[in-house]
């Protein structure tokens, strides 16, 4: 049993390397996030993919849990109204209430297509194409897809599908399919991250 | 008859003493909710006192208050749930102490109840009240808990507590 801290005090703390990654495991990810800057040891248990891994395990193989959901109205001249509803009492607990001002990015004309797996496929139209974005509403990150010769504004319906790979590193692939409807012509991206 | 009631009801005691020197004599039954002790009684062990260096008599009173009411009879499931909440109530110190004492004794529940506990009281805390708490002294440069605290800064975001329980 590895030792990790010591208490200069008279009360002598020793925390053993098995009750710090206990008490990780009972962590959201946010706190992980936070406390990667705790110290270095802490960094390390936390970045390893099978704390995250074993993190998921803990938990019981829960069926994800719904936490809520974006609306936008049909018109896209009212495309900045999206609103955030959270769907359970328990889910502001969850990400601390936050997550309804993280659509301001979605304000600026973009506009949401699809959902999969928790992350949203948007789209921003510009004069000459329109640029597809995946975003992430728990992190708030997003990455612009790669822009294809079809990108232009056309009638597509758009597919999106999301998976993770390869939990253990943490992959996760996006795949987009875009069918002109009246051609039926397709066109599909995918990109890892 | 005297005799046969006795033998029925017969228990075996155990004494248990801390690093303070503190004897507590404890039900056979109870005590052997903790893995350890169990293995001990086992291995024939424990006809004399069990020494227990790493527990001292505050943490020992109270692990073992957790294990009566968790092994009684008499206690039901909303008697238990109550007493789960008073006792995660403590100060995150004595949760801490407890905990160390549940992972030596190995008594499974007591230490999931505990890390949750510990993980609820610190979900919300900064690194620094984390390191307070946990006597840990960052060995990261300021350049390079800057560059890490910029790789995630939404989990800086909302109210975080600066308190140290």
């Amino acid at each position: 049993m590895k030792r990790l801290c010591r208490s200069s005090d008279k009360h002598v703390r020793w925390l053993s390397e098995d009750i710090i990654i206990e008490i990780l495991h009972c962590l959201p990810s946010k706190s992980l996030a936070r406390f990667e800057s705790v110290c270095k040891q802490w960094r390390k248990y936390i970045a390893d993919p099978s704390l995250v891994y074993s993190c998921r395990s803990q938990r019981r193989w829960k069926p994800p849990q719904m936490i809520g959901f974006f609306c936008q109205d049909r018109e896209l001249s009212k495309c900045s109204d999206i609103s955030f509803f959270f769907s359970l009492e328990k889910s502001s607990e969850v990400i601390d209430g936050i997550l309804d001002e993280s659509v301001k990015f979605l304000g600026r004309g973009v506009y949401i297509i699809a959902s999969s797996n928790g992350f949203i496929l948007v789209a921003e139209d510009l004069w000459y194409e329109r640029v597809y974005y995946v975003y992430n509403p728990l992190t708030r990150q997003h990455v612009a897809v790669p822009v294809t010769k079809t990108s232009c504004i056309d009638r597509v319906a758009v597919g999106f599908l999301c998976k993770v790979d390869d939990p253990e590193k943490d992959v996760i692939s996006f795949t987009i399919v875009r069918y002109k409807i009246w051609f039926g012509f397709r066109s599909s991206v995918t990109i890892s991250r | 008859m005297a005799e046969a009631s006795s033998s029925i009801t017969e228990k075996f005691f155990l004494t248990l003493k801390s690093s303070d020197g503190d004897e507590f004599v404890l039900e056979e039954s109870i005590a052997i909710q903790s893995i350890t002790i169990k293995n001990m009684v086992e291995d024939g062990c424990s006809s004399s006192v069990i020494p227990l260096s790493k527990v001292d008599t505050e943490t020992l009173i109270k692990v073992i208050e957790y294990m009566k009411m968790h092994s009684s009879t008499s206690s039901n499931e909303e008697e238990i749930e109550n007493f789960d909440k008073k006792f995660v109530s403590n100060s995150i110190n004595t949760i801490l102490n407890i905990l160390e004492a549940a992972n030596f004794l190995d008594i499974n529940n007591l230490l999931e109840l505990c890390a949750e506990a510990v993980a609820n009281r610190i979900k919300n805390k900064t690194p620094e009240a984390v390191r307070k708490i946990f006597n840990i002294t960052s060995d990261f440069t300021p350049e390079e808990e800057a560059e890490i605290r910029n790789e995630t800064p939404w989990a800086f975001e909302g109210n975080l507590d600066h308190s140290l329980d």
